[in-house]
């Protein structure tokens, strides 16, 4: 089992969603149908080399899937920590210091109230290139983070 | 390949990331949504507020403990949850009026008397609403069509077209005359107050911006905010 396989097994439901759909996503941007149609047809290389280009060609995929699912729940958590903060400050310039919705609590000292902010962070730190958590921080749009991929090919 | 970083560091760092805090990202997934739309209630009722309207914050009699509270689904009773009373003017030419959360709204078309449907309704996120008695509303029980000036549905979410187009949708089915051709009718009703509009925690981009350039074009009566462009600057 790949190592994208296993952390897919891990993932809470609604995440593996999200991969999923990012994988169909990085398929289509990096020609991966396209390419194993053209390696199945080529006769010029043996079963071997052909097994190991199709590897090389997953892990890609993969790779590509696994930096924009990354970004989807950065800002996810950005902007859901900007949710929860902008809501309880305007709930306080309005007199309400504590809101109840079902069982979620916002007010400063609920739990919720930073754990959008450590979450995000915590991301951040297990993408360790600089340009790429230059790029999360900036907040691109996917295609800009998609491109960035295919030029550090 | 010079790849940009090693990818199996990466995967293994998110792994272990997934393994301290994946039950708290799916929990917090969870409750953004509904943080998003006690964001869009708190901020139709300070624009009210900055309006110079005078506000009223009624918390639920039988709940004065916990104070504000707000419906977690569509169903539950009126009576239990805050709802706020806004005021502007001097009697007897003062207008008076409700914000509510999550209530079922009939929908325009549901008039006529013989072929009323008692389930022809839509729930609002949020909705403002002529002052009357709105108490012990439950279940898929409406106000009057008659009584909803303007509403706003908020999306924590990104815009994509057919979610603006839905909203349109939802427009057509509660305030049809907001997007009709007659411009001159639909400026002047319930000018005192804001437009009905979709209010999203992402952005609009791609088609979604199309729709909406269309929708200027066709000077339909009906907004669209997102992060880059919010309905209040916080």
């Amino acid at each position: 089992m790949s190592i994208y396989q296993e952390l897919r097994q891990q993932l809470p439901r609604e995440f593996k969603i999200t991969l999923s759909s990012f994988r169909g996503y990085s398929n289509d941007k990096l020609g991966f149908y396209e390419f194993k149609t053209q390696l199945n047809g080529r006769s010029d290389i043996t079963r071997i080399e052909k097994r190991e280009r199709f590897d090389a060609k997953v892990a890609e995929v993969d790779h590509l899937a696994l930096i924009l699912f990354t970004y989807a729940l950065y800002l996810k958590f950005s902007y859901g920590d900007k949710a929860i903060k902008d809501a309880v400050s305007t709930f306080n310039s309005l007199g309400v210091k504590k809101v109840s919705v079902g069982a979620l609590e916002l007010s400063k000292e609920s739990k919720y109230y930073n754990m959008g902010k450590d979450l995000a962070a915590g991301l951040l730190q297990c993408i360790e290139n600089p340009s790429l958590v230059g790029l999360f921080r900036e907040r691109v749009k996917f295609h800009e983070i998609a491109a960035w991929f295919e030029r550090g090919r | 390949m010079a790849w940009a970083f090693d990818q199996s560091v990466t995967t293994q760092k998110l792994f272990r990331f997934f393994q301290l805090n994946g039950a708290a990202a799916s929990d917090f997934g969870n409750r953004v949504s509904q943080t998003f739309e006690a964001l869009t209630f708190a901020q139709v009722i300070k624009w009210y507020k900055d309006d110079g309207w005078s506000v009223k914050i009624v918390n639920p009699a039988s709940n004065q403990k916990t104070g504000f509270r707000l419906k977690f689904s569509t169903r539950g009773d009126t009576r239990n949850f805050t709802h706020v009373r806004c005021e502007k003017g001097v009697s007897p030419k003062n207008e008076v009026v409700q914000i509510r959360h999550q209530i079922r709204v009939a929908t325009h078309y549901n008039l006529r008397k013989k072929k009323k449907s008692l389930r022809a309704n839509i729930v609002c996120d949020v909705a403002i609403l002529k002052d009357d008695f709105y108490d012990g509303i439950v279940g898929s029980m409406h106000v009057e069509n008659d009584d909803l000036i303007t509403f706003v549905e908020a999306k924590h979410m990104n815009a994509y077209a057919e979610l603006i187009a839905g909203f349109i949708g939802l427009v057509h089915e509660l305030q049809p005359w907001r997007i009709g051709h007659d411009v001159k009718k639909r400026r002047a009703k319930n000018a005192a107050h804001p437009k009905p509009f979709l209010n999203l925690s992402g952005h609009c981009a791609g088609t979604a911006e199309g729709i909406i350039v269309t929708m200027k074009r066709r000077k339909m009566d009906v907004a669209v905010y997102d992060s880059q462009k919010p309905f209040l600057k916080m």
